[in-house]
C-alpha cells in the first residue's frame, strides 16, 4: 500500500492510536488515498486525504472532550484525584519529605531566579541602554587601576574628538561624596553625585518634575542647583509637589531645587540622593590637579560596535596627553569600554555565580533525592499497580492516576516553595545587600511564579512518567512475577541515584568546609590596629573661604574631643578604616644608585593626624608616629612598602621627595589591612595631614574599658560648640571587624545551611533505597537466614553493596570538588583551594551519613523472621 | 415512534447506502454508495460519525474481516443493517408516504 500524505498519517497517528476502530479507520483512508491518486491525481488526493484526516481527528477529539467531561460530571475525575489523595495519605511520611524535599528546592530556585532575574535578565532602565558603556583610563602597567579621570584630562579628551555630548564624568562615592543637609529636621548626611554637564544627556534620561542639570549649570557662580532623587524627594521631604524652586541647605550653600527624577533613575548607585553639578566640588574636597584622578567615565557610542574606535581614538588623545604633561600622564594611555550592564553586575556576579552554583547543586541533590523515593516507593507499588491491571483496570486511568499523584506532590510543593522563597527573601535581600551589595528580593512577579511554577509542574510530570511508563505496556504478569525485584531496572537505577546523591553533598561539603575555614582564617586575622574600646565618629567639616577656617575646625574638634572625661586618646584620618581610599599620589624615592625612582604606593597614601598611631594601637616595627613638633612634613611607612623598597637597609635614613621638598621617614608600622581585611597588606604611606584641608573626617578615641557613655557626651560637647556640625556616623571599631567579615560569614553560612541539607538529603535518600532493597529481597534472606546464614553475614552483605556506592560517589564528589575550589578560590582567604581539612572532613561526614543510613536498614535485615515471611510468600 | 429513533437525513441515507450494498459492505462502499446516488461529496469525519451513532442506536453493527490481511495490519470492518435498523427504515418510509400523500395536492396545484 502506498504511503499517505505526512501531515494527515502524523495527526492520525497522535490522534487515533487506540483500538480496532480507530485502526480501521485510518486502514480505510488509506486505501481510498491509494485509489484517488490513481483516478484524480496525486495533488487532488493529497489534499482530499489531508482534509479527510483533520475532519475524523478533530471529531474523535470532540468525543474524548465529550466523554471526558461526562466522567467529570459522573464524578470519575474527583474519585480519581481522591484516590491520589488517599494513596498519597497512606505513605504520608514518604510524602511529606517529597514535598519538604521539592519546596526547599523550589525556595532556592526562585530566589536564586529572581537574583539573576535582576542581575541580568531585566532591562536597565535607561533608554537604549546598549549604547552606554562605563569608560575607564588606565596606565599601562596597573592591572587594579580604577580607571578614574581627572576633569582635566577627561576635559581634554571631550574637547580633542569633539564628544561635548557623549562622554561624562561624575564623582560619587558613598563614604566621602557626602554632603550636610540643614535646615530640614537635625542634620544629616546626604549620598551626593556630582556630575559634569553631559551627565543627563548621556544618560537619556529627562527629570519627572522640573529638569536635570545641564551645559548652563556646571559653571561656577550659576551652579547653586541641584537635583533630587524620587526617593529623597518622597522620604526626606514628604514629596512635595511645590518643590521646586525652593531652596535646600547643603554643606552649608543654599541649593535651588530645579528637578525631581523618576525612581527608576538609579545612576550612579541606588544610594544617590541628589546630583550637583560637578563644579561645587572643591579644592578642600579632591584637589584639582591633572594626577589626581577620581571621577568615574560613562559614555554613549553610536552604536554597540562602535565602542572599539572610541576607544582607540581616546588613547591616541591619552597619548598626546602623556607627551604633553610628562608628570602626571606618563604612561596613562589606556582607555577601557565596559557595557554598563557588564560593569553594573561586575562587582556580585562572583556571588551570584557561587548562588547559583550551590542552588544548582542542591537541585540536583533534591532531584536525586525524590527520584529515589519516589522510585523506590512505584517498585513496591507494582504489585498493587498488576492486581488492579489483571481485574480489568483501565491502563489509561492508572497512568492518569499516577501522574496525578506526583503532580500532586509537585503542586503542593512548589506552593510551599513559593511561600518559603516570600517568607525569606526579606532576610535574604537584607543580607545579600549588605554584604554582596546586591538586593535579591522576591517581588510577587509574574515572571517568578510561572518560572517556580514551569519547575514544579516539569518536575511533577516527569516524576510520574516514569512509574507510569512502567506500566504502559508491560502485561500484568510481568508486574506479578517481578513485584519483589522491582520494575526493569530499577535497582540499577536506584543505585546511581545513590552515587549522585553522594557526590553531590560532598562536593557542596567540601565547599562548606572551604568557606568555613577561610571565614575563621579571616576572623583570625591580626587587623594591625586594637579593636576593643575604640570608636570612629565619621565627620564632615563645613567648606570655609580658605582652607585655614577648615584646618582651625578641625583641631578644634579634636581637641573638644579629647578634653571629654574618659576619652584617652584622639585620632584622626581622612579615610575610614578598612575601606581603601588612599591617594594616589606618586612620590619619587631616592635609588640605590643615587638617582630619583618613582614609585606609586599601591594601596596609596593616607593622610592622618597625630594621634592616629596611638589610638588605634598601631605597632612600630622601628621609629615613631609623627608628631606636631616635626619640623616640616613627615611620613611613616608600613612594613610592606619597608621591605619591598628598602630590603635590608634602616628605612629611618630614608626620605620621599615631593613637590620639591623632603620627606623624612619617621617610623615603619605592621600593616593596618587598610584596603580589607581580606586584602592582605598592601604598600601604603601615612602622611600628616595637619597640612591638608580635607572635609571628610574620621575621628578615632579611645576610651576607658567599658565607658560606653563617652561617646554621647563627645557628641554633647561638640554640638555645645558647634551646634550645625552633623556626626554623620559613629561606629565601634570592633564593630567594623564585624562588617568586614560580614560577606564571607555570609557565604560560609549559605553554603553551610546548603550542606548540611545535601547531606540530610542524601542520608535520607540512601535510607530508602537501602531499606527498599532490604524489604525486596525479604523472601530470599528469609531462606538463607532459615538455611542457617549468620545474622552478621545479611548484614555484611547489605552494608557492603550500600557501603560501595557511598564510598564511590564520595570519591566522584570530592574530585570534582576540587574543580570547585579553584573556581571559588577568588572567593577564599589564608585557605588553599585544596585544603586537605577540609576535602577530609566532607568526605569524612558523608561517609559517616552513608553508614548509618545504610545500617539502620540493614539491621532490620537482620531481624527478620524467615517463618513469618515464607509463610506470607 | 420513540424519539430514540428518529432518524436524521444523513442518518436514513447511511442506512440506506448499508441496505443498497447488500449484507456485509465497507465504509468505503457506504461512501462511494452515497456520493453516486447522492451527487454529493461526503465528509468522512461525518460518515465513520454517523456509523458510530447508528451502532449505539442498535441499527447497524459490524464484523472484522479476518480474511483480509492487505491492509498492512489495518482491519476493515463489514458492516450489515440489524433487524432494527430494517423496522426503522420501514416507519420512516410510512411517515415519509403519509405525509407525501397529504402533500400531493398542493404540489400539484403549484406545478
Amino acid at each position: 500500500m502506498i504511503q499517505t500524505p505526512l501531515p494527515g498519517r502524523w495527526l492520525l497517528a497522535a490522534i487515533m492510536p487506540g483500538d480496532e476502530v480507530e485502526q480501521s479507520i485510518v486502514g480505510d483512508l488509506a486505501e481510498e488515498y491509494a485509489v484517488r491518486v490513481r483516478t484524480d491525481g496525486a495533488r487532488r488526493a493529497w489534499t482530499w486525504y489531508n482534509r479527510q484526516a483533520m475532519g475524523v481527528a478533530w471529531r474523535q477529539v470532540a468525543k474524548d472532550m465529550w466523554r471526558s467531561a461526562e466522567e467529570l460530571r459522573r464524578g470519575v475525575v474527583m474519585q480519581d484525584v481522591r484516590f491520589a489523595w488517599r494513596a498519597l495519605r497512606a505513605h504520608a511520611g514518604v510524602h511529606s519529605m517529597v514535598v519538604t524535599v521539592i519546596a526547599v528546592g523550589v525556595a532556592g530556585t526562585a530566589l536564586a531566579f529572581s537574583m539573576v532575574d535582576q542581575a541580568l535578565l531585566k532591562a536597565l532602565p535607561y533608554p537604549e541602554a546598549g549604547e552606554l558603556f562605563v569608560f575607564r583610563h588606565l596606565s599601562l602597567e596597573a592591572s587594579s587601576d580604577a580607571g578614574q579621570f581627572s576633569p582635566m584630562d577627561a576635559q581634554d579628551l571631550r574637547e580633542s574628538l569633539a564628544w561635548e555630548r557623549s562622554l561624562s564624568t561624575y564623582w560619587f562615592d558613598p563614604t566621602s561624596s557626602l554632603a550636610t543637609l540643614t535646615g530640614e529636621g537635625p542634620p544629616k548626611g546626604v549620598a551626593t553625585a556630582f556630575v559634569d554637564q553631559a551627565f543627563f544627556g548621556v544618560m537619556g534620561t529627562e527629570a519627572a518634575l522640573g529638569r536635570t542639570l545641564g551645559e548652563a549649570d556646571n559653571v561656577s557662580g550659576r551652579d547653586a542647583v541641584v537635583v533630587l532623587s524620587h526617593d529623597f524627594w518622597s522620604q526626606e521631604l514628604r514629596a512635595d509637589p511645590g518643590i521646586l524652586g525652593q531652596s535646600l541647605r547643603l554643606d552649608g550653600g543654599l541649593l535651588e531645587v530645579v528637578g525631581v527624577m523618576p525612581p527608576s533613575f538609579q545612576f550612579p548607585a541606588p544610594e544617590a540622593q541628589v546630583w550637583l553639578p560637578a563644579s561645587l566640588v572643591t579644592e578642600d574636597m579632591v584637589p584639582n590637579r591633572r594626577g589626581v584622578r577620581y571621577r568615574e567615565g560613562i559614555i554613549r557610542v553610536p552604536s554597540p560596535s562602535t565602542a572599539g574606535e572610541a576607544r582607540v581614538a581616546a588613547e591616541g588623545v591619552f597619548a598626546r596627553l602623556a607627551e604633553a604633561y610628562p608628570d602626571s600622564n606618563e604612561g596613562w594611555t589606556r582607555a577601557e569600554l565596559v557595557p554598563l550592564r557588564e560593569a553594573l553586575v561586575g562587582g556580585f556576579r562572583m556571588g551570584i555565580l557561587f548562588l547559583m552554583g550551590v542552588t544548582g547543586l542542591l537541585l540536583m541533590v533534591v532531584a536525586a533525592s525524590v527520584g529515589g523515593l519516589l522510585t523506590a516507593r512505584a517498585a513496591s507499588r507494582t504489585r498493587e499497580m498488576a492486581i488492579r491491571l489483571s481485574i480489568g483496570a483501565d491502563r489509561a486511568r492508572l497512568t492518569r492516576q499516577l501522574l496525578g499523584e506526583s503532580v500532586l506532590l509537585a503542586s503542593a510543593g512548589g506552593i510551599l516553595g513559593l511561600g518559603l522563597a516570600f517568607l525569606a527573601s526579606g532576610a535574604v535581600s537584607r543580607f545579600t545587600s549588605e554584604t554582596l551589595g546586591f538586593a535579591a528580593s522576591v517581588t510577587p512577579d509574574l515572571r517568578v511564579a510561572a518560572f517556580t511554577a514551569l519547575v514544579s509542574l516539569t518536575t511533577g510530570v516527569l516524576l510520574g512518567l516514569v512509574p507510569a511508563w512502567a506500566i504502559r505496556k508491560a502485561p500484568p504478569s510481568a508486574f506479578l512475577g517481578g513485584a519483589r525485584q522491582g520494575v526493569g531496572g530499577t535497582r540499577r537505577g536506584l543505585r546511581t541515584l545513590v552515587l549522585a546523591e553522594t557526590a553531590l553533598a560532598a562536593i557542596l561539603l567540601a565547599g562548606t568546609g572551604l568557606m568555613t575555614r577561610s571565614f575563621i582564617a579571616l576572623v583570625d586575622t591580626d587587623p594591625g590596629f586594637d579593636t576593643e574600646d575604640v570608636w570612629s565618629l565619621r565627620f564632615r567639616l563645613p567648606v570655609g573661604d580658605d582652607g585655614q577656617q577648615l584646618l582651625r575646625d578641625r583641631q578644634r574638634l579634636m581637641d573638644i574631643a579629647s578634653d571629654v572625661p574618659g576619652v584617652l586618646s584622639v585620632g584622626g584620618s581622612k579615610t575610614p578604616l578598612l575601606e581603601g581610599g588612599g591617594e594616589p599620589y606618586t612620590f619619587g624615592v631616592p635609588g640605590p644608585s643615587g638617582d630619583v625612582v618613582e614609585i606609586t604606593p599601591e594601596s596609596g597614601t593616607y593622610l592622618v593626624l597625630p594621634g592616629f598611631f596611638e589610638t588605634l594601637g598601631a605597632r612600630f616595627v622601628t621609629g615613631r608616629p609623627f608628631t606636631d613638633d616635626d619640623p616640616g612634613l613627615t611620613v611613616v611607612v608600613n612594613q610592606t612598602l619597608a621591605e619591598s623598597l628598602w630590603p635590608g637597609e634602616d628605612p629611618l635614613t630614608k626620605h620621599f621627595v615631593m613637590a620639591g621638598g623632603e620627606w623624612p621617614v619617621m617610623g615603619v608600622i605592621e600593616s593596618l589591612h587598610d584596603d580589607g581585611l581580606a586584602a592582605g597588606s598592601m604598600a601604603a604611606v601615612y602622611v600628616d595631614a595637619a597640612r591638608f584641608p580635607r572635609s571628610s573626617l574620621f575621628m578615632f578615641l579611645r576610651t576607658a574599658p567599658g565607658a560606653q557613655d563617652v561617646i554621647p557626651a563627645v557628641q554633647q560637647a561638640i554640638w555645645a560648640e558647634y551646634p550645625d556640625q552633623v556626626i554623620l556616623e559613629t561606629k565601634a571599631v570592633s564593630g567594623l571587624i564585624d562588617e568586614a567579615v560580614a560577606r564571607p560569614r555570609w557565604l560560609a553560612r549559605v553554603i553551610g545551611v546548603f550542606g548540611a541539607l545535601a547531606v540530610v538529603l542524601a542520608a535520607l535518600g540512601v535510607y530508602g533505597v537501602v531499606s527498599q532493597s532490604v524489604s525486596n529481597r525479604r523472601g530470599e534472606i528469609a531462606v538463607r537466614i532459615a538455611l542457617g546464614a549468620s545474622p552478621d553475614r545479611v548484614l555484611r552483605e547489605h552494608l557492603s553493596s550500600g557501603l560501595l556506592m557511598i564510598g564511590m560517589g564520595t570519591a566522584i564528589g570530592l574530585l570534582a570538588a576540587l574543580g570547585l575550589g579553584q573556581a571559588i578560590s577568588s572567593l577564599l582567604f589564608g585557605v588553599a583551594p585544596t585544603d586537605f581539612v577540609a576535602f577530609g572532613g566532607a568526605g569524612l561526614v558523608v561517609l559517616a551519613c552513608g553508614f548509618v543510613a545504610s545500617l539502620v536498614p540493614a539491621m532490620r535485615a537482620t531481624r527478620i523472621d524467615p517463618v513469618h515471611i515464607i509463610r506470607e510468600e | 415512534m420513540t424519539s430514540r429513533s428518529a432518524l436524521g437525513e444523513f442518518e436514513q441515507l447511511v442506512l440506506l447506502a448499508v441496505l443498497a450494498k447488500g449484507n456485509a459492505c465497507s465504509a468505503i462502499d457506504v461512501a462511494t454508495e452515497l456520493e453516486t446516488r447522492a451527487s454529493r461529496s461526503v465528509s468522512r469525519g461525518a460518515l465513520y460519525a454517523t456509523l458510530e451513532r447508528l451502532e449505539n442506536k442498535g441499527l447497524v453493527e459490524w464484523q472484522i474481516d479476518a480474511t483480509d490481511v492487505a491492509r498492512s495490519g489495518h482491519p476493515r470492518r463489514h458492516f450489515t443493517i440489524t433487524a432494527d435498523g430494517v423496522r426503522i427504515l420501514r416507519e420512516t418510509r410510512e411517515t415519509l408516504n403519509s405525509f407525501w400523500t397529504a402533500a400531493e395536492s398542493f404540489l400539484e396545484e403549484g406545478r
